[in-house]
């Protein structure tokens, strides 16, 4: 097992650096890095001596050498917009990303997963239909629709909830609910269709024979076979609203992480975007080794090879 | 029991709805006012970046040199009470006396050649270093006056001291603390004192009550940064904010219906405009082909259709919120005059296809005042294709001269004439779509230099008409900035979008 | 119940199919044809059905045309996602070692990206437009197939029949194919029902981002992008795209669900 842990390790470093350089290459070839950060008025001579002074004249490989020496000590250099150290912006988007993120997993893992079971248990009855109607309706809603139309009815209409920003748990509502819909509904209709599966197979059929309570055949012998594509999805999930907020935390004005990295991108803000990057790879390479060694506690038939 | 859970979850839910209602209350009382922005500032050092957003806020805590006259724009007193040119490379201001920074540093000469010796230094990385080049040095003659030394004449420095280009600096602060520290927590001589700044949140500011100009009547600023245009209209129609910038003509009566803000508004200086670009080869360096197009596009149907009347039109680069400005004609409209020209020029225009580059909400309704352009194209069989760039891909392609033949664009704010034609009419400019003439090359040279304000007003007409004939652009309009204020602030929007809470006066209800 | 679902997604899809193609002849205007005069008009005058935009152009012409990039952009990313994502997946999970290990990787490396990162390269490659948003979904799409099915056949290959059949000596190619694929099959059938939907439901992502379809093409996504800044002023630009994407994504799920009910024979409980 330590083994598998440690291999899986050091894969993670090599995904990180791969996903870095990969990000590299493309941000530094998708356009002039100083000139957005430039007056519009200002002369060409000065825009180059901006691009000398910041190293960017620098053929593109001392350039590289430069960034990874530096990322390797943590040190990502200084935002070309906001003249700071770049991880220090992204680590200080922590505590905000954490709590809508967390807030919405929770969300989702109480609301969806019981609507999926329970979807499944009572199939094709009025309740299922419901459901199914439900979760579908709340994935083809875009997430800012969803959004601009719950700030009109519960802020400008009803004055009840604020449209935006942080500080109290009124603030908290409506962007959670927003990032959970969505991820709610898919992981609703994969609990239920994964259980679906589980409750026609053999051994449950055994289980009701011998007499088992309906609700030790549904907790014990359903739940724990037919978590796997559901853990997947929700692993996936977990690492997409962490860093891919952006839209949820843009309308609400929240200060997150997928807000600085998208905003970042936009300015091409590169030392940002590159400790984003690095920040959010990190934590997704994490999560899915959290979700493989699930894997090997739900299903112990399920062997895990480095 | 179950009382008592009902008993908390109402006090709860009334607490939630109680508090969003208060909120506007509250302010109108305590005379606070919120802003919203789009984005946040991206320093609390002055002189340091070049960013509207960001000077905006700076201003309310650092002094100009300089200000402007809201109403004519020309220059006023700020920090310096008096100004003259002492001779061709020299000028003189007498500085303001009694004047201190909210650390208690007393402002003097000193702070001026501080300042201007931080954003001339390579290390501080300044934008403000190319606007100063031309500046050799600051010399301290007493505490009160000072003289900057330029290379060459430089009628045009008044103009650069009075706006957000000199922001005053505290010396000893700046040496103390250092510019990282100050850039985290502002020093200044301004109206307001910084409390706090959450990222990517707010910023919040309170009087500064030994302000030299007295105190100011709002006790509290906090800008708010929202960067979904339809989140601030929704937080300004609840009350949460009291002024937002950029609302859209088709949302004005939105805003005045709520009840709860007004709409109030003012002519730019910001000018937009259709390039012509003859920078490379085309059919837009035929100057017939230019001109055609300047009798096809009417402008006067897009400022009624598309912009519900809200823009002022122009007829040449300088508008008359410009100090330089010096009336033109315009080209009419007149499509049989368009068609006759592009015949001269050997064109068919039922075979004429173009490329209009345009960005997406940089300027008001910019995307769809385009394909109304290309609409108004069509009618005379032009076929026009618009594409909608990413801002920061529309500015690389300008540069790159990797437009199509036509780009939209705005410029400003556009107060004096060096501002807008220097960068836009010559070919080794960045971001311009016209040059390689000679005539006009030299026109530009020689006019910037005059000091003598009568000959160089006359120069700025000459040069505004040559320009006007040359047809490189078809110039459109200068912006109205629409503004939705709540309804128990007063305040005026300015023409040179200078926002600035000193102004303002709150009238509780 | 069951027959009403199974008619209700049939019906929806097929209403969107006929939209998108019979639009020509079903529109009553150019939907590209702007007449500023009628600029946001709300609906209900019969020259304009459903209202006009910004621009005058006819709202119920651009929700008709609409449909045939909904379905056009659906059923290219599905495709493609689904063949890319479901086969290294299906290999992944049934070789294992280090074919699963790198396939793994990769697919951290790719999701870790930004989407909007993904979205500005291929910008930079072949521009904004249809391109952009297939090539970008499918590369961000085919992630979740893979890991899915990863898992499934990781499972499945686990259970007591598939090992007895290998005991027995039958080929891998035919344990592949005649037990595993079976078991997969309709978690793949529910995803890709599941990812149709959201995909055209993600062309509205990607244009509030900025990269989606450009003007003037009518793409339920991008129409209700733009209707942001008509919020309060002109609630249909927003309604009718939205209810148009909303039913079109609901029709094409329960057919999905009607689909996999059929398909599993174990279902049929």
């Amino acid at each position: 097992m330590r083994a598998y842990v440690l291999s899986r390790l050091a894969q993670t470093a090599l995904v990180v650096f791969l996903s870095l350089t990969a990000v590299f290459a493309m941000v530094r070839l998708s356009g002039d890095p100083v000139l957005l950060f430039m007056p519009m008025d200002i002369q060409a001579k000065d825009v180059n001596e901006f691009r000398e002074r910041l190293g960017f004249n620098d053929p593109l490989p001392v350039q590289y050498a430069r960034f990874v020496g530096g990322a390797v000590r943590g040190d990502f250099g200084e935002s070309l917009r906001y003249r700071r150290d770049a991880l220090g912006l992204v680590l200080e988007r922590l505590p905000a990303t954490f709590l809508l993120a967390g807030t919405a997993l929770l969300l989702t893992l109480f609301v969806a997963v019981p609507l999926g079971i329970v979807s499944a248990v009572r199939r094709n009855t009025l309740l299922d239909h419901v459901g199914t109607v439900a979760t579908v309706l709340a994935q083809a809603t875009p997430g800012f629709w969803l959004g601009l139309m719950l700030i009109y009815l519960f802020s400008v209409h009803l004055r009840w909830l604020p449209t935006g920003g942080t500080g109290t748990v009124a603030h908290l509502i409506m962007p959670s609910v927003v990032l959970a819909a969505f991820f709610s509904a898919r992981i609703a209709r994969l609990t239920r269709s994964a259980v679906l599966e589980v409750l026609g197979e053999e051994y449950i059929l055994t289980a009701r024979a011998k007499g088992l309570g309906e609700g030790r055949v549904i907790g014990k012998h359903t739940l724990r076979n037919s978590a796997i594509p559901i853990v997947t999805l929700a692993g996936l999930e977990a690492g997409q609203i962490l860093g891919g907020a952006v839209i949820t935390e843009t309308i609400f004005a929240w200060p997150g992480l997928g807000r600085l990295t998208v905003q970042a991108l936009l300015n091409r803000d590169f030392p940002v975007v590159l400790a984003a990057v690095f920040f959010i790879s990190v934590m997704y390479t994490l999560v899915n080794l959290a979700v493989d060694l699930l894997y090997g506690w739900l299903d112990p038939r399920v062997r895990l090879r480095a | 029991m179950r009382r008592l859970n009902l008993a908390l979850a109402l006090s709860l839910a009334l607490s939630l709805v109680g508090a969003a209602a208060a909120l506007a209350q509250d302010r109108a009382r305590t005379k606070e006012i919120v802003i919203g922005l789009g984005a946040e500032p991206r320093t609390m050092l002055a002189v340091t970046i070049v960013d509207w957003t960001t000077n905006t806020q700076l201003e309310h805590m650092y002094d100009r040199l300089l200000d402007r006259d809201a109403k004519t724009l020309k220059p006023k007193p700020m920090l310096a009470t008096g100004w003259k040119i002492v001779n061709d490379t020299t000028w003189e201001f007498t500085l303001r006396q009694g004047v201190k920074f909210h650390n208690g540093e007393p402002f003097n000469a000193q702070s001026v050649k501080a300042t201007m010796d931080y954003l001339k230094d390579p290390a501080s990385k300044s934008h403000y270093a190319a606007y100063w080049r031309k500046v050799k040095e600051v010399q301290i003659v007493n505490d009160s006056t000072v003289r900057f030394v330029t290379d060459g004449p430089w009628p045009s420095l008044i103009d650069r001291a009075s706006l957000t280009d000199f922001l005053l600096l505290p010396p000893k602060a700046l040496k103390e603390l250092g510019p990282a520290k100050l850039a985290e927590k502002p020093i200044g001589t301004g109206p307001f004192k910084f409390v706090e700044w959450k990222r990517d949140e707010r910023l919040v500011l309170e009087r500064n009550p030994d302000y030299w100009q007295g105190p100011a009547e709002v006790s509290r600023v906090t800008f708010r940064f929202s960067p979904e245009f339809s989140s601030r209209m929704a937080a300004l129609l609840s009350g949460e904010i009291d002024i937002m910038k950029d609302v859209p003509p088709h949302a004005i009566e939105a805003v005045e219906r709520s009840g709860r803000a007004k709409i109030r508004s003012a002519v730019s200086s910001r000018i937009n405009y259709l390039a012509l670009v003859n920078l490379k080869p085309g059919p837009m360096q035929d100057l017939r082909v230019r001109r055609a197009m300047n009798h096809a596009v009417d402008v006067d149907e897009l400022i009624a259709q598309v912009l519900k009347g809200r823009a002022s039109k122009i007829c040449g680069p300088l508008s008359p919120a410009n100090v330089d400005f010096a009336p033109v004609e315009c080209y009419k409209h007149d499509p049989a005059r368009a068609q006759a020209l592009f015949r001269e020029a050997g064109i068919d225009p039922a075979k004429l296809q173009l490329t209009l580059d345009s960005p997406s909400g940089r300027y008001p309704l910019d995307k769809d005042v385009s394909l109304a352009i290309a609409a108004q194209l069509q009618r005379l069989g032009i076929k026009v294709n618009v594409v909608v760039n990413e801002w920061g891909t529309h500015l690389d392609k300008i540069k790159n001269r990797n437009t199509g033949e036509l780009f939209f664009l705005g410029w400003g704010p556009s107060v004096f004439g060096q501002g807008v034609i220097e960068p836009l009419f010559q070919a080794n400019q960045t971001y311009s779509s016209y040059g390689n003439n000679k005539a006009i090359d030299e026109k530009i040279a020689k006019t910037i230099a005059i000091v003598d304000p009568k000959g160089r007003a006359a120069a700025y007409a000459e040069l505004h008409q040559m320009i006007r004939d040359e047809a490189p652009w078809v110039p459109l309009w200068q912006q109205h900035d629409l503004y939705g204020v709540a309804s128990h602030i007063e305040w005026t929007p300015r023409a040179d979008e200078k926002v600035w809470m000193y102004d303002a006066k709150v009238v509780a209800r | 119940m069951k027959d009403l679902k199974a008619w209700l997604g049939i019906g929806l899809t097929a209403a969107a199919i006929v939209a998108a193609v019979l639009a020509p002849w079903l529109a009553p205007h150019d939907p590209m044809k702007a007449d500023f005069v009628q600029s946001l008009k709300p609906p209900g005058s019969p020259a304009h059905l459903l209202g006009t935009d910004q621009l005058g152009r006819d709202l119920l012409a651009r929700v008709l045309y609409g449909a045939r990039l909904a379905l056009f952009i659906g059923v290219c990313t599905v495709l493609l996602t689904a063949l890319f994502g479901g086969l290294l997946g299906l290999v992944a999970g049934f070789v294992e070692r280090w074919p699963s290990a790198v396939l793994m990787r990769i697919a951290d490396v790719q999701l870790s990206f930004p989407f909007i990162l993904l979205a500005m390269t291929i910008n930079a490659i072949v521009g904004l437009g249809l391109q952009n948003i297939i090539l970008s979904l499918s590369a961000a799409g085919w992630v979740v197939y893979a890991r899915v099915v990863r898992g499934e056949v990781l499972s499945v290959k686990q259970r007591d029949y598939v090992q007895a059949a290998a005991a027995l000596g039958m080929s891998r190619s035919r344990l592949l194919f005649r037990h595993v694929l079976p078991n997969v099959a309709p978690s793949i059938i529910v995803v890709a029902s599941l990812q149709f939907s959201s995909f055209i439901v993600a062309e509205a992502a990607i244009s509030f981002l900025g990269f989606g379809i450009q003007p003037p093409t009518p793409a339920w996504g991008s129409m209700l992008s733009e209707s942001r800044d008509f919020l309060y002023v002109a609630w249909w630009l927003a309604a009718f795209p939205g209810a148009a994407l909303a039913l079109t994504a609901l029709g094409v799920n329960l057919l999905g669900d009607w689909l996999r009910d059929t398909l599993d024979p174990k279902l049929r409980v």
